[in-house]
């Protein structure tokens, strides 16, 4: 009967009812869509870096700190002969100053193993020819250098005689990479040629591998995937902390838009709940029906969310959403030029259910507060109760 | 004849302010089954908050007033509202239907707290319809009647249920003389078809006019009550 008399009332609502569902149908869809790109940002940045760089995990020379360019020197060291090349690769770690268009830049130099199939770096580009100095870098390195592929670029180093040695290298490859952190500041040689700059021999930094290694001793940490991913990780919480701010803002705006919906129209609808009283209803089969009337509303907005929204989603999905230009140049981590947002079932059920849950709430708070009227307050639309009318209906009772 | 309102000695006082109002003062009343009464006085006699009492939408402040041999201060919320549901049907000045409903829902509405099956509901409904004679409105919405129309569907929603008492609180004041008989007519006729008892609050002389009992209310107290011979 309550449920009848819900689905009676909401739907009569006309207008009012549909412009309400759709509201919501609206933030279902935002918020879904919004987190949904967080969550596709993330896995995308995630499996960026541990195709590009991480893979399995990294081993570093215990001296090994590279936001500390000091370390780089005195942490290099031959990789375990008890690591299977075919599972790793070699990194070298130096410092340079690189010369493009006549300006000076500090640069961190890269060596990588040439001969590599781990990762997704094209090293192959950089195998080594005497004579031919490659070099590639990411796209958000050359874009900042305004440096193209094919350009020439002047470097200079320090080799290990504490000399300063320079020459032109050649851009072979300028890389699409969604991992800021093997991009930005930063220029990759082939492993070989930068031990032939510094005149050191098989020394790494660090070396990538497909799976952990035992045994490789003291010298060696172990920086697993999620070690490793773990700034990129902060990074997303930290973007998604701001998300839920407009997670929130937009709940607010539901719930303050359905609130005051529910509202007027129980306070317009004072008489109708009076006469509901004198017909016979009880306080809580009017609560009941007016929780209700809110809760299938928000059941509605669900439906309604999933007719239009899920197309239009999952377009989002396939087609990706471009970001501005002016994004791009932060070089937001994880992201090349566009965002292909994930959705998961956790995410579209915590969202109904909160929609639902609040939807509950915002129907129930008013109408419990107008249930309280007596029936004859409630029929002559009476907005609220003085505290002595109160005393005196309640000592009455 | 059975006494279905007995009230004694009783009082009804508002707060005002540090001191108190009186509504009703010393009312000592029997009605009985099938009575055909109303309750006649100036505005602000009274005549509503005595009507309001007696339909447990209101409790006295003293005395007694039993309602089918309910007690009616004794009674908690959902006792009373279960009295109301199941014995009383309700008419009011203003009709108070609810306007995104039908003529048809309107009147099932009461039949719904009483869980009467889907077919008893609507065979009760086209009962009480062509009662009033508003069959050929069943599935209009009130906006789309007129006043005499909508304080139809009231009293056809009032008697749905074959209810013991009808109160109904000024049901003509709203209403051109043509539809205050037709009314009054339709309200005679259940009276007299159901066996029905019709109390009214009313200041209306048309209605007055159709009475068969009829006290007088002025400043909370009963001046008189007297049976009219018709």
């Amino acid at each position: 009967m309550i449920l009848k008399l819900a689905w009676r009332n909401l739907i009569g609502g006309g207008f009012r009812t549909w412009l309400n569902v759709f509201i919501l149908s609206v933030v279902i869809v935002t918020i879904i869509g919004f987190h949904g790109m967080y969550i596709g940002w993330q896995k995308d940045g995630e499996n960026g870096i541990i195709k590009w760089h991480v893979a399995g995990g990294q081993y570093w020379q215990k001296n090994y700190d590279p936001y500390d360019s000091f370390s780089y020197d005195e942490s290099r060291q031959m990789m375990p002969a008890s690591v299977p090349d075919e599972n790793a690769v070699e990194f070298l770690v130096g410092q340079g100053v690189i010369y493009p268009q006549g300006r000076m830049k500090n640069i961190t130099l890269k060596g990588v193993e040439e001969e590599q199939g781990l990762l997704e770096l094209p090293t192959q580009l950089l195998a080594y020819e005497p004579g031919r100095y490659k070099m590639m870098m990411g796209h958000r390195t050359a874009r900042k250098l305004k440096l193209n592929e094919g350009d020439r670029l002047m470097l200079r180093w320090r080799n290990s005689t504490g000399s300063f040695d320079a020459t032109s290298f050649e851009i072979v490859k300028i890389f699409k990479t969604t991992v800021s952190s093997i991009d930005q500041g930063q220029v990759w040689l082939g492993i070989q040629q930068m031990r032939e700059m510094f005149g050191i021999m098989q020394e790494v930094n660090y070396f990538t591998v497909r799976e952990p290694v035992e045994g490789l001793g003291k010298s060696w940490e172990f920086k697993s995937q999620d070690k490793l991913l773990s700034e990129f990780r902060a990074l997303i919480s930290a973007k998604i902390a701001g998300g839920m701010f407009m997670y929130a803002l937009l709940m607010f705006l539901a719930m303050i838009a359905v609130f005051d919906t529910q509202v007027l129209s129980l306070f317009k609808r004072r008489k109708e709940v009076g006469m509901m009283m004198a017909i016979g209803l009880n306080r809580e089969q009017i609560i009941r029906i007016f929780t209700w009337e809110g809760f299938i509303g928000g059941l509605l907005s669900v439906a309604l969310a999933v007719i239009w929204g899920t197309p239009l989603l999952l377009k989002f999905q396939e087609n990706g959403l471009r970001l501005p230009e002016f994004m791009n140049s932060f070089g937001v981590d994880g992201i090349i030029d566009a965002m292909y947002p994930q959705y998961t079932i956790s995410l579209v059920i915590f969202t109904i259910v909160i929609v639902l849950l609040i939807m509950l709430a915002v129907s129930y708070i008013p109408v419990s507060n107008i249930s309280r009227l007596t029936p004859v307050d409630a029929l002559q639309g009476r907005m609220t109760i003085s505290v002595k009318r109160k005393k005196s209906m309640l000592s009455n009772r | 004849m059975e006494k279905l309102i007995n009230i004694k000695e009783m009082y009804k006082h508002y707060p005002v302010g540090t001191g108190k109002f009186t509504a009703l003062k010393d009312i000592n009343l029997e009605i009985t089954d099938g009575e055909f009464t109303g309750i006649v006085g100036p505005s602000g006699s009274g005549k509503t908050t005595l009507l309001n009492i007696i339909g447990s939408l209101d409790v006295q402040s003293e005395g007694i007033v039993e309602v089918l041999g309910n007690d009616v201060k004794s009674l908690n919320h959902r006792q009373s509202a279960d009295l109301r549901s199941k014995h009383i049907g309700f008419i009011f000045q203003t009709y108070n239907l609810l306007p995104v409903y039908t003529v048809f829902e309107n009147v099932e509405f009461p039949l719904l707290l009483l869980n009467f099956s889907a077919s008893e509901r609507k065979k009760m409904v086209i009962d009480a319809l062509e009662w009033v004679g508003l069959m050929p409105k069943i599935k209009s919405r009130p906006a789309q009647l007129s006043g005499g129309e909508c304080q139809r569907v009231a009293i056809a929603r009032a008697i749905v249920k074959k209810p013991q008492i009808v109160l109904a609180d000024e049901p003509t004041a709203n209403l051109d003389a043509e539809n205050s008989h037709h009314i009054l007519r339709t309200m005679v006729e259940l009276n007299e078809k159901l066996g029905t008892t019709f109390v009214f609050s009313t200041h209306d002389a048309k209605v007055i006019n159709y009475l068969r009992r009829k006290i007088t209310l002025i400043d909370g107290k009963i001046v008189s009550d007297e049976i009219i011979e018709q």
